[in-house]
């Protein structure tokens, strides 16, 4: 009898990228000599970086049949000027452009829309710029921190195809001691057609240092019976939090349902830093995220909370994990979701304590809210601890809309679609409290609203 | 057939899961009566409460109820509530994240647009936003103040760690801000005790006091409650059906014989 040996196939092909193509993309972008070499870098480890499969861990609960890579990364076009902005996109730019904040960034499509510093925060030496112009302005610096400390080229197929086009995005950096009090604001739109992006987040902050940023990530859904022309976004976020710093970081992921999503974010805290971490998220046709922290130096503490509506046929997986590899060190995880219609959530999570971080407490809680029978959560929590001295728990409920918390509501008078939305934002409402900034808050109650009613 | 009284039930008969609860129930109610069905544990005072106010889980399989010449059981139950009724609860049930403020200003603005869209032909009118919030807050404060409830209440997740006593003040504040045409009181009195009860009664009397048109239909096991609210009119309830009807002293009555010597002779021997 033959032995067959099945060969499992990639969940995506990448087709063949070049590197005369990647050439000419870092040329068109005006990279620095530094820049291009590590795109070239990244070439070459995203060739030899297997697509993921369905038998790896990570991607087995994962249906990609629909997406396209080949043709998207086929049809990558040269950093250009942005597309044509639509209405949705202007009032979505808008909203930046006059925000009363010490800084904002935006861009369309990878370009620079909106760039604005407070003289003020930029004497004490704060760098808050984007990618191209952070190249430019401060290739050393940048050079040293771009992926190279916390999200690595060798992390994930993802990371690497990120480092061969990343562009755009945010680039903060907040010097020892200098307190930004107000929220920074970044913001991203896509315009509409067959698009990709790569924004790169990288937030540094000095000793002692403290920020808040928001960033926002939005584009057009495609009209009701419009051929869909499928959006990439592979994003990657970088976060250090230095000694005794203190940074919040918001981001809300709001793309239109032609983007597929695919980002790998890592923070690194040290000695005493601690971070504040809310992602939201309510759009994609489907978002893959990788969202990890470091606990580097003792006593360091992360909090993070997470928000997330899939309706129609969404998918959103998240996978986090909390690493404490440092004694003393505080890790906290809060993730909701709701769902409804066909949609699916995935969440899996990791507290893995590190030989020798005695005094580690660790918690991680995923809540799941259903709003219809065929929609589908899973939550897989999981442990690993390598040290003895640890408190780490974690819990995970699937939960449905139940009938007498509705009747209650209606008996009031509450009619039925407002009773559902004051159950869904009040599920929401101790991760939602979390972003400190009122207009955010509720513009994500906004979109939660809209798609109950 | 006889003309409708402002709030009548006729012959209902209500099953849960098949199961007959209610036999044929005969009771009305004119404006601004106290009334108070009492009746032992399984007579099906619950399911009468629960009935009125829309529970899917209560099957009508006979009768009508008619408020106001409107058919109630044709209503869904935020419809009843906004015509008027108002069930307060036994259990009251919490809702975590979402706080009383939030809550009663939803339920309020629910009103009064649609009592805006029902003048405008069924359509809401554009510029009917519901209630102002200065407007609100005026409001529930003076509605805690009279009911003697904490300001902090307003900040509080509905019913969430509510102690026994707060959950009945907290459905009595929501009876104040709804201002109801009937309010059903369902058990109001279990879990109480002596000074939480007279508190919430207090409620209840001044709220009959400042609207004298409000109805009330008091749901008790016990006498102890008709103490502090006092009805007009008792009507006792076994085994689905109303079996006795008469003034305040058949509550005293009740006290003393209890129930026995109303059941059928054939229940009665057991």
């Amino acid at each position: 009898m033959a032995i067959v040996t099945l060969k499992p196939a990639p969940l995506v092909k990448s087709g063949e990228l070049t590197r005369e193509f990647v050439e000419a993309y870092a040329a068109a972008a005006g990279d620095p000599a530094w820049l291009t070499a590590r795109r070239l870098e990244a070439l070459r480890v995203f060739r030899d970086t297997p697509a993921p499969q369905r038998t790896d861990e990570l991607w087995r609960r994962v249906d990609l049949t629909a997406f396209k890579l080949d043709q998207i990364l086929a049809n990558i076009q040269l950093p250009a000027g942005p597309g044509d902005l639509d209405a949705d996109g202007q009032r979505f730019l808008d909203l930046f452009t006059n925000a009363d904040a010490p800084g904002v960034i935006a861009h369309v499509d990878g370009a620079l829309a909106v760039s604005r510093l407070d003289t003020a925060v930029r004497a004490q030496g704060v760098i808050f710029t984007d990618l191209q112009w952070a190249a430019e302005d401060h290739a050393a610096w940048l050079e040293r921190h771009l992926m190279t400390k916390c999200v690595k080229l060798t992390d994930a197929y993802f990371a690497a195809l990120h480092a061969v086009f990343m562009r755009g995005g945010v680039v903060l950096y907040v010097p020892k001691g200098v307190r930004i009090e107000q929220p920074l604001r970044a913001a991203t739109w896509l315009t509409a057609g067959q698009r990709a992006g790569f924004n790169h987040t990288l937030i540094v902050l000095d000793e002692g240092a403290q920020a808040t940023l928001i960033e926002e990530f939005a584009s057009v859904s495609p009209a009701k019976g419009e051929p869909p022309a499928q959006t990439f976004y592979n994003g990657v976020v970088e976060i250090i939090v230095g000694k005794n710093a203190q940074l919040d970081y918001v981001s809300i992921q709001d793309w239109g349902r032609a983007v597929w999503n695919f980002t790998n974010e890592r923070a690194h805290l040290h000695e005493g830093a601690t971070l504040h971490w809310v992602a939201g998220g309510v759009g994609s046709r489907y978002t893959k995220s990788a969202i990890e922290v470091d606990l580097l130096g003792e006593r360091a503490t992360a909090l993070l909370s997470g928000v997330f509506f899939a309706d129609g046929r969404q998918q959103l997986h998240y996978d986090t994990q909390q690493n404490h590899v440092a004694p003393a060190c505080k890790s906290d995880l809060l993730y909701k979701n709701a769902l409804r219609d066909d949609a699916r959530t995935v969440w899996r999570g990791n507290i893995r304590v590190f030989p020798g971080a005695q005094k580690t407490d660790a918690y991680q809680a995923n809540r799941n809210l259903q709003l219809s029978s065929r929609s589908r959560a899973d939550s897989i929590p999981g442990l690993e601890i390598e040290a003895d001295d640890v408190r780490c728990t974690h819990g995970s409920t699937v939960g449905r809309l139940e009938e007498e918390p509705m009747f209650y509501l209606r008996s009031r008078g509450v009619p039925e679609v407002e009773a559902r939305r004051l159950i869904v934002e009040g599920f929401f409402a101790p991760v939602i409290e979390r972003i400190p900034l009122e207009e955010t808050r509720q513009r994500l109650l906004a979109e939660i609203a809209g798609k109950i009613g | 057939m006889d003309t409708a009284k402002w709030f009548e039930i006729r012959n209902l008969h209500v099953s849960i899961e098949g199961k007959p609860i209610l036999k044929g129930l005969n009771l009305s109610m004119n404006q601004g009566e106290i009334h108070a069905i009492m009746g032992p544990n399984g007579s099906g005072k619950s399911t009468l409460a629960y009935t009125l106010m829309g529970h899917p889980a209560y099957e009508v399989t006979e009768g009508e109820v008619v408020f106001n010449g409107q058919n109630v059981l044709e209503m869904e139950a935020d419809e009843r509530s906004r015509a008027g009724l108002f069930l307060a609860f036994q259990y009251p049930v919490a809702i975590p994240g979402v706080t009383v403020a939030n809550f009663l200003r939803t339920a309020l603005n629910a009103r009064i647009k649609a009592e805006a869209a029902a003048r405008n032909g069924g359509v809401l009118p554009s510029d009917v936003k519901g209630m102002p919030i200065p407007e609100f807050r005026k409001q529930l404060r003076e509605a805690m103040r009279v009911l003697k409830v904490d300001e902090s209440f307003a900040g509080r997740y509905l019913n969430e760690g509510f102690s026994g006593g707060e959950k009945k003040r907290a459905e009595v504040l929501q009876m104040a801000m709804l201002k109801p045409k009937i309010a059903v009181l369902d058990e109001t009195d279990s879990g109480l005790d002596i000074d939480a009860l007279r508190i919430v009664s207090e409620g209840v009397n001044t709220l009959h006091d400042k609207d004298p048109q409000m109805s009330v239909l008091v749901i008790t096991h016990y006498q102890r409650l008709l103490n502090y609210i006092k009805p007009q009119f008792v009507h006792v309830l076994i085994d689905g059906r109303i079996v006795e009807e008469g003034g305040p002293d058949l509550a005293l009555h009740l006290e003393e014989k209890g129930y026995d010597w109303l059941r059928e002779p054939e229940q009665a021997s057991f």
